[in-house]
């Protein structure tokens, strides 16, 4: 059949030829509408992960207190498993810090208990890592929740730490919450600075190292106000080189008002405000925590509070980094605005160290 | 000739048509293998609870059925095929894994290099003098990893917020980050980090992210190795990179690792650059 013209008059083949334009066409766009919708599609979904504005509120969980997991059960003691979930290994205390497996691995299994599915996740324990099994084990997951949210936890931790100086924790349930490893010392100096008024109290302190420090912390980049940053900085703190691993100690009494965290190159600090009312940083230490020295926990002068650490680095020897502050102010001790970077109550420790240290180990 | 103008046309528009439906073919099939871990997952569950029901000897005093619910939380759990080697290694009679076990372990997935660029955008992003930890919150929620945030306050020292998730992208772990307020009342990001797990391409990875995000002039306080590499970031920070080996896994108080399956795991972490540590 032929076409016989555009007069208006459509054959056969004329209505093939139009099908086939518009088929094509139509094959066209969409091929060209379909990366556009899915861009479209993309770009909606992308917006719908965009961080909502500001003065929408969160619904993630948010709690007070510290970032701590711990045992909390009705009964005193939680049984820690195996991977088989069937062998006891050990077994931890109520209210004992627990920490959570995350991320590749398996971590979480079930098992069936009197017609019940129960959850198991796969713990380790800072108290007991120490042991055959790097203080790893499987436990219900029902039986772990952060410390805020333990019924009875702020309770017992007020009840075993004391009200002051930690003299009745020996009364109080220490057989829930383990007792801080207190080292007897036979440093009277540090029995004397338990009480003291401040710093310039007759009696205080107690030197924190239970050596004398391999170096000078008076010269050098150990000394504070040393520069820094080629010269934009200044130290904030007394340097004291001693030796990976060994115990720092308090230098008066006190309460430990911030545990552990994460400090530098690796290495952890502990904030505490000793009798008198001065606040010391202990930083560039272990994260091993002395047990019952835990936020909140008072702490005796001459008691070991931690251990000397060395940042990943490896820039330096092993130290204790130590921030001394009058108390006068508050907030973070870290802040930007100024040379040292710190809190405006830093205080430089020299003289006291010096005077610590010659009490504690003679001139 | 119109009759040849018709066909060829109808032709095209096929072909066009079927070249875009064979070129997304291939990106569906990319999805589905990124799913496989699932079909594992249920098959760890289904044997858990296949097995004959029966009473669990020993419990805890005080442990009874009734205190046992069933809770389920938002813990990630994926079996990898990974850890058959060291695994094994655990099994009573077998060797101990050695300590370079993660150079045989295989590379990080397309997947798993995408979750560690999502992780390092964000501390970037948040390691500035202004940024606040509810907004951190908001982006890790739509992430869906779960965030948790503890808001620690002492009147001596201030507030402390720590934000940590519940669940973890792909090949990653323990996401930590803590925000400080000042005595100015302004809150700044002190420390961010989190962990990559045992591979023998994380470090270069890592290592190339964090300095694409630094730009074209990199403060390089010590050059990249396989295990260590530290860099000067703007705003007082300072970013590092580690290869855990045995004695960094120990004492940590808020992972937990395991001494055997974990050396080799890449640490990550951007914070404040508190001591300004110098060469002496």
């Amino acid at each position: 059949m032929t076409l016989r013209g555009f007069n208006g008059v459509y054959t056969v083949k004329k209505s093939l030829l139009v099908t086939s334009l518009v088929l094509s066409l139509g094959g066209f766009v969409g091929a060209l509408s379909m990366p556009i919708a899915a861009a479209a599609k993309t770009s909606t979904k992308k917006s719908s992960t965009r961080p909502a504005k500001a003065k929408q509120a969160t619904s993630a969980k948010v709690v007070k207190g510290q970032f701590e997991y711990v045992v909390c059960t009705d009964s005193t003691q939680l049984l820690v498993r195996d991977e088989s979930l069937k062998e006891i290994l050990f077994s931890a205390e109520k209210y004992e810090p627990v920490k959570l497996f995350q991320g590749w691995g398996e971590n979480r299994r079930f098992r069936q208990i009197n017609g019940e599915e129960v959850a198991f996740i796969k713990v380790q324990f800072p108290n007991h890592e120490d042991n055959a099994q790097d203080g790893i084990g499987w436990v219900a997951e029902k039986m772990i929740k952060l410390q805020s949210e333990c019924p009875g936890y702020k309770e017992a931790l007020e009840e075993a730490h004391g009200e002051e100086g930690g003299d009745d924790a020996e009364d109080s349930i220490e057989h829930v919450i383990k007792a801080a490893e207190t080292v007897k010392t036979e440093n009277k100096t540090a029995a004397k600075a338990d009480n003291v008024a401040g710093l310039n109290d007759a009696k205080c302190c107690n030197f924190p190292l239970i050596a004398r420090p391999t170096a000078s912390y008076e010269t050098g980049m150990r000394r504070f106000g040393a520069r820094r940053g080629g010269g934009s900085r200044i130290h904030a703190a007394s340097d004291l080189y001693r030796r990976i691993n060994e115990p720092i100690e308090a230098v008066a009494s006190g309460t430990v008002v911030r545990d552990l965290y994460y400090f530098y190159q690796g290495t952890y600090a502990l904030e505490v405000k000793h009798a008198g009312g001065f606040v010391v940083r202990y930083g560039e230490i272990t994260g091993k925590q002395v047990k019952g020295v835990r936020g909140g926990a008072s702490v005796k002068a001459g008691q070991v509070i931690g251990y000397i650490a060395k940042v990943n680095s490896n820039c330096c020897e092993p130290m204790l980094h130590f921030e001394l502050y009058s108390g006068k102010r508050t907030g973070s001790l870290t802040v930007s605005g100024n040379k040292y970077r710190r809190r405006s109550d830093l205080m430089d420790p020299t003289k006291y160290l010096r005077k610590w240290e010659e009490r504690k180990f003679g001139k | 000739m119109k009759r040849l103008v018709g066909w060829t046309a109808l032709v095209l528009g096929f072909v066009v048509v079927a070249t875009y439906w064979f070129s997304n073919r291939d990106e569906l099939s990319e999805t589905q293998k990124a799913r496989k871990t699932v079909p594992e997952l249920q098959r760890v569950d289904e044997t858990a609870a296949s097995q004959p029901k029966e009473e669990m000897s020993g419990f805890a005093a005080g442990q009874s059925s009734q205190e046992l619910g069933s809770t389920p939380s938002s813990y990630k759990n994926e079996a990898r095929n990974t850890e058959a080697p060291i695994e094994a290694s655990a099994r009573p009679g077998v060797k101990r894994s050695s300590d370079d076990a993660w150079k045989s372990a295989p590379p990080l997935s397309k997947s798993e290099r995408a979750s560690v660029q999502k992780i390092i955008d964000l501390a970037f992003k948040y390691a500035k003098p202004t940024e606040k930890p509810s907004a951190l919150l908001r982006e890790l929620e739509a992430l869906k990893l779960a965030p948790v945030a503890a808001q620690d306050f002492n009147d001596d020292t201030g507030k402390m917020v720590i934000i940590r998730t519940d669940q973890a992208l792909d090949g990653t772990r323990y996401f930590h980050a803590q925000f400080f307020e000042d005595e100015n009342k302004k809150t700044y990001l002190q420390h961010l980090s989190f962990e990559i797990r045992p591979s023998p391409d994380s470090m270069d990875l890592a290592v190339k992210m964090i300095e694409a995000k630094l730009g074209v002039k990199i403060d390089v306080l010590q050059a990249p190795t396989s295990h260590y590499a530290l860099y000067k970031a703007p705003n007082d920070y300072i970013v590092w990179v580690k290869r855990l080996e045995r004695d960094d896994l120990k004492d940590d108080p808020f992972n937990a690792r395991d001494p055997k399956a974990d050396i080799g795991t890449l640490r990550v972490a951007i914070e404040k650059d508190i001591h300004a540590h110098e060469h002496e």
